[in-house]
């Protein structure tokens, strides 16, 4: 029992202490009155059920929520948005932390303004009404590209201009054309860093909920986020906890299982790319 | 075009280049941003701009026409939504959320600096907020701080009293709002000082340490120096971020009670919904306004400290 010992368990101690009143506990009261009658549910306790509901919660909430669609959809949105932003924000990144004219200085400054600068939505549905696409998923992907091109291209940008230039160089002198040095050379490269964004873009875009509730009005095109909003606003919180906890678990299930599997590689990917962004 | 941008560039280099290299024909750098800078021109800028003059109109669901309006909403805003209120409760609530965000991740990133394998547990732990929705995070806490909630039940326990309405105090209730945007957030900025962190040379620290330096000591001289990026960063972040918040308000209050946490993207959605865009345009264009009011001179300063630091 030497001192060393005290003090490594004291902290480990404290750090379950703090982990358990910070995450522990929101998610087990979430989890367990997902598992609860609604009037035992009422009572917002965090013991075990005396009378499970498990199976007429979550089949409730499936077919109220229609949740297999809303699932779809986020899917389609966050997949093609995500896509998107990472296949242009790539070579953007690439060319900004490169080039060395004043004119490309200058767009990389405009395109980066709106990493502080959040893009206001109310004039998105006006153009969209305008060319026909309000309302419509893809209305949606071009305001979520919008919204987040500004954070995918300072995340990149910064990583790439760490990057070595010597293997480029050397690419270009074998006489590989600035497509095919991208391509084989450069991609492989920012990998770490197309992790990174993509982690953090996937998190924002899937949970996003501000957006959808503007430019999406069909129950048909909800995206899970808005799912839950439609069916929590509709019933009464104070009387309907179990079936608000059982969406709150089913929305949020999709990035928590992804996240079990690929934790680690998730958590040092943002770590990582933090250093150089 | 591009043939005169390869010029410059080719120019600039000046002689040292060598000619072949120069001769050789290469597409230039602007046709790999093409596709990033239309985005950036169509979907953000123009969207900006444009809401800077939607807002001076009259664009609503209840006239088949626009036109310009002049001062009159911005009139409307103050006179009868209290604007200046607005303002204030939206900066309350961004302050609180960067305090707690930050004032959880900075502990826990010292805490948990060192890669061993505990260390890699917790961090993955206190991670798993991020992932929430806000929206999924608003209804959570909002359970657990209703009346009956465990927060009570817990004070209760203790022999607290455990009968507060905790969302149901105008007073208290944006600051609990807030509390909950930086609960949510604060695991994904105690990475950005865990990554800070391993910035600090590792001969610096022990040198500190052998010199029989107090861990408070090498927290301020040692390691704070380099958490400066950080520090300018996570506050930056948090506090423009929680500037447009919406969802952990509409999930925990609504707005509510009566206009106590209505910060001015709540309103905006309020008077969407009510069909007055023209409105609703010129409450973004506030928002838009304070951001830029806030984190430039934010930026500046914190920039400045790191230089001198």
């Amino acid at each position: 029992m030497n001192a060393r010992f005290v003090a490594r368990s004291a902290r480990l101690v404290a750090l379950s202490v703090v982990a358990v009143a910070l995450v522990g506990v929101p998610l087990w009261m979430v989890v367990v009155n997902s598992f609860k009658t609604q009037t035992e549910a009422a009572a917002l306790d965090i013991g075990l059920p005396t009378q499970w509901a498990l199976v007429a919660n979550y089949v409730a909430v499936f077919e109220q929520s229609d949740y297999l669609r809303g699932l779809g959809n986020s899917l389609l949105i966050t997949g093609v948005s995500v896509g998107a932003l990472l296949a242009i924000g790539a070579p953007a990144a690439w060319a900004f932390a490169r080039s060395r004219s004043r004119v490309m200085a200058v767009l990389y400054w405009t395109a980066v303004v709106g990493v502080l600068l959040p893009l206001p939505v109310v004039p998105l549905v006006f153009l969209m009404q305008q060319v026909g696409l309000q309302g419509t998923q893809l209305g949606l992907i071009l305001f979520t590209v919008g919204a987040r091109i500004s954070m995918v291209i300072f995340l990149m940008t910064g990583f790439a201009r760490g990057l070595p230039r010597e293997l480029e160089e050397a690419a270009s002198m074998d006489g590989a054309s600035r497509a095919r040095t991208f391509v084989s050379v450069v991609l492989p490269l920012m990998s770490p860093v197309m992790l990174t964004t993509f982690v953090v873009v996937t998190v924002l875009v899937w949970n996003d909920f501000y957006g959808p509730l503007f430019l999406i009005a069909n129950p048909e095109h909800a995206t899970l986020p808005l799912g839950l909003y439609r069916l929590s606003s509709g019933i009464s919180q104070a009387t309907a906890w179990n079936y608000v906890f059982t969406h709150v678990v089913l929305v949020s299930l999709p990035l928590i299982a992804v996240y079990a599997f690929a934790q680690r590689r998730i958590v040092e990917g943002v770590t990582a790319g933090a250093i150089r962004g | 075009m591009s043939t005169l941008d390869v010029k410059k560039s080719a120019s600039r280099r000046g002689p040292s280049v060598p000619a072949a290299r120069r001769r050789r024909s290469r597409e230039s750098w602007w046709l790999f941003a093409l596709a990033g800078v239309l985005v950036v021109v169509l979907l953000y800028v123009l969207p900006l701009v444009l809401n800077g003059i939607l807002g001076f109109t009259n664009w609503s669901a209840f006239r088949g026409d626009i036109s310009f309006s002049g001062w009159n909403n911005l009139r409307t805003l103050v006179q009868q939504n209290s604007l200046l209120n607005q303002v204030r409760l939206t900066l309350v609530y961004a302050l609180t959320a960067s305090i707690v965000s930050n004032g959880l991740a900075l502990p826990l990133a010292l805490a948990l600096e060192r890669r061993t394998r505990a260390n890699q547990f917790f961090r993955a732990v206190f991670f798993i907020p991020v992932l929430l929705s806000p929206l999924a995070a608003g209804y959570v806490w909002a359970g657990i701080l209703s009346p009956n909630g465990v927060l009570n039940q817990g004070l209760a326990a203790v022999g607290a009293s455990g009968d507060n309405a905790w969302l149901a105090d105008p007073a208290l209730a944006i600051f609990l709002v807030g509390a909950v945007d930086g609960w949510k957030w604060c695991g994904f900025f105690t990475l950005i000082y865990i990554a800070a962190l391993t910035t600090v040379p590792v001969e610096l620290k022990e040198a500190a340490r052998t010199d029989g330096a107090s861990a408070w000591h090498i927290f301020r001289h040692v390691k704070l120096p380099f958490l400066a990026p950080a520090f300018t960063y996570n506050i930056t972040v948090t506090l423009v971020g929680a500037m447009s918040a919406f969802d952990i308000i509409v999930a925990m209050t609504g707005g509510g009670p009566g206009s106590a946490t209505r910060v001015l993207n709540v309103l905006t959605v309020n008077q969407f919904g009510a069909g007055y865009f023209g409105l609703a345009s010129m409450t973004s264009l506030v928002v838009t306004v304070m951001v830029i009011a806030v984190a430039v001179p934010l930026v500046l300063w914190l920039r400045r400290r790191e230089m001198q630091s």
